[in-house]
């Protein structure tokens, strides 16, 4: 059975500032405001049965600020605010979407760095291959915290240009394309994903005291980057005009990922 | 899947193989499961904790030539290196193959590594290079990575951190992988340290007991956080002459949908989790001969969790225990160790009973086991976690 990418999303930053006053996103972070944005495209029109739906949230650093919060509080006040314990951890982004929207099917936070967005993939398909759920949802989100600005981008290869940012994709079973209210008049299948993931890749860049680091040349360090991107890189691939169907996505540590994606135009009644 | 059907893909049934821990009690299965046995608690104080005496008496079984260094003493890597050794030896696996895979439950990494950094550098008591030092070990991933980079090994890797719900979802993928023959084998687990984010944040939520958790009991008044790590060797029944220490025959996941941290009180969302795991296994509520939940002692927890457990198996259904009052919460590592208790149950047909359950909430309609059974007909057990942010997962063991 064929998996399709029915609908695609991406949230910027920019997108961030209606929501800041808006009271449902009061105690929220900035990765919870960005998935929202991302998945809100996609999920207003589609109807999607709850409990059919699964959740795959990919993020590199998870909910960072919000821990650099809670610990810089408690090391400069001595106080421990529950609040940003409780949006700390990493599986607190799928949590405040899945009550936003209701959905009650099988959800998952994966993080694994470099390939944060292709492991939530790869695990939304198996379950929709599996017939656990007709329709996944996957996003892959990662922002900057506010008190790490200066020091995060030193975790990466120098130049990089560290961005954040979300997308997402509705994927669905072909048999479960005719039962969404809003029929797509075209999907993408995917139908391969493969990863090559750099032997002993943990070895952490040197620290740039001498500002040199060298990084695979396949990378395009000029392009902004955040661990979780794969999903965004998808959903920018599939509006390209010059669609190839084929992606490869190479890592800062010389890792990459490679999709293979077919394009279908649909008769659905 | 129905069961005819399961019987008849016998050969791909994912089996436990291997097992290994590190918990408060030791190094090894054997003290887990021989101080839960025998009733006894590591909990000191609310919390369980790996001794630094104990760390030192790790020592892994591989080099660690592309480890980095910084990571040789420390408490997290070590327990993680600790109960992958254990259970590699037991299943008989020398290494793990690019056809294997590898997966990890866990909710805070090697938080260990860069936490007192951050928060010195927040009170400006060292500069930035100094907590770039640790503190690029942040990432999950990075975790992952070392693990994969000690086994030598550059295959799947994945990394889930649903919460207390981590593990469990870790041993269904890990079990979806072997059965659908994505990999070959897989080594899955769990693994958790003490932190000042957790134990000071479940205690500014005021969850945190300062004796020994009561699960279910109507005097309950908190959870213990605890530290440790366990690892699950999983292949295919056919395809290994490894002993099977047991099966794991189905898996169920499900979210509440309801509030951030707070379980929902009907118990649908965790019943669903239990529901999926049931179907997939092919099984009825009938056939099940224990759940071992997650009843960590909390007020909201053991409340929504039992009242799961009532809509699927009624109120005179299996016997329903929790050991969290022996070894603690360990959060993402919750699921595997638990699971470990519960393989090691399977093999020597016993139940164990609630440590500390004295009076029953008499809210709770399940039944609740209060002492020690042997049986020799256990058959299927289903292991239940639920986890902040509403992620319910569950997975029926057996013989």
């Amino acid at each position: 059975m064929k998996t399709a990418i029915v609908k695609t999303a991406i949230a910027r930053t920019q997108a961030l500032l209606p929501l800041e006053d808006d009271p449902r996103f009061r105690n929220t972070t900035k990765n919870m405001m960005l998935a929202y944005l991302a998945l809100n495209q996609i999920i207003g029109a589609s109807a999607l049965p709850q409990n059919e739906t699964g959740l795959f949230v990919a993020t590199g650093h998870g909910e960072l600020e919000a821990s650099v919060d809670f610990l810089k509080t408690l090391a400069v006040a001595g106080v421990a605010r529950p609040i940003l314990f409780q949006n700390s951890l990493h599986n607190s982004i799928l949590g405040f979407l899945t009550r936003t929207f209701s959905l009650t099917g099988p959800s998952l936070t994966l993080s694994n760095r470099f390939f944060s967005g292709e492991d939530a993939l790869d695990t939304a398909i198996g379950f929709l291959k599996n017939g656990r759920i007709n329709y996944a949802l996957v996003v892959g989100v990662d922002s900057i915290p506010r008190d790490l600005a200066a020091i995060l981008p030193k975790m990466y290869p120098h130049e990089l240009a560290l961005g954040e940012g979300a997308a997402a994709l509705l994927l669905a079973n072909e048999n479960a394309l005719r039962m969404l209210s809003a029929k797509p008049a075209e999907v993408f299948y995917i139908t391969k994903l493969a990863f090559q993931q750099v032997r002993y890749s943990c070895l952490p860049y040197p620290l740039k005291e001498d500002g040199k680091l060298a990084t695979t040349q396949l990378f395009d360090i000029g392009k902004p980057f955040y661990d979780a991107d794969a999903i965004e890189k998808i959903v920018q691939h599939l509006d390209e005009k010059q669609f190839t169907g084929e992606l490869t996505l190479h890592k800062p540590d010389g890792s990459s990922s490679h999709l293979e994606i077919e394009k279908e135009t649909l008769t659905l009644e | 899947m129905v069961k005819a059907q399961l019987e008849l893909m016998s050969d791909s049934q994912p089996t436990v193989t291997g097992l290994g821990a590190v918990t408060p009690f030791g190094l090894g299965v054997h003290y887990l499961w021989e101080n839960t046995l025998a009733g006894n608690t590591c909990i000191r104080d609310g919390l369980g904790q790996v001794t630094d005496e104990m760390v030192t008496r790790i020592n892994p079984a591989r080099p660690l030539t592309e480890v980095p260094s910084s990571l040789h003493g420390k408490k997290t890597f070590l327990m993680a290196t600790g109960a992958i050794d254990e259970a590699m030896k037991n299943a008989g696996w020398s290494d793990l193959t690019d056809e294997d895979g590898l997966i990890i439950g866990t909710t805070t990494g090697l938080i260990g590594s860069w936490e007192s950094d951050l928060m010195n550098f927040s009170q400006k008591k060292i500069v930035e290079l100094e907590l770039l030092r640790t503190f690029h070990q942040e990432p999950l991933g990075y975790f992952a990575h070392t693990l994969a980079s000690y086994l030598q090994f550059s295959g799947l890797t994945r990394v889930i951190t649903s919460a207390c719900s981590a593990s469990t979802q870790a041993l269904g993928l890990a079990a979806n992988w072997v059965q659908t023959g994505k990999v070959r084998r897989c080594l899955v687990g769990g693994i958790e340290t003490l932190s000042q984010l957790t134990v000071r944040g479940f205690s500014s939520f005021k969850l945190i007991a300062n004796s020994p958790a009561k699960p279910f009991d109507a005097n309950r008044c908190g959870i213990n956080l605890s530290e440790g790590a366990a690892f699950l060797c999983i292949e295919s029944a056919g395809k290994s002459n490894a002993k099977r220490l047991a099966a794991i025959y189905g898996s169920g996941c499900s979210s509440d949908a309801h509030h951030m941290t707070a379980p929902k009180p009907d118990g649908s969302g965790a019943a669903a989790a239990m529901k999926m795991a049931l179907t997939e296994a092919g099984l009825t509520p009938a056939d099940i001969s224990w759940i071992h939940a997650h009843g960590t002692g909390s007020e909201h927890n053991d409340l929504s969790e039992t009242t799961a457990i009532n809509k699927l198996f009624g109120t005179d259904g299996p016997p329903v225990s929790s050991t969290k009052s022996v070894h603690g919460h360990m959060l993402g590592a919750s699921g595997a160790v638990e699971s470990v208790v519960c393989v090691s149950a399977l093999m020597h047909d016993r139940l164990i009973p609630t440590r500390g359950l004295e009076n029953r909430d008499p809210r709770i309609n399940v039944n609740l086991l209060d002492h020690f059974v042997t049986a020799a007909g256990l058959r299927y057990i289903l292991k239940s976690t639920l986890g902040f942010g509403g992620v319910n997962a569950a997975i029926v063991l057996g013989k």
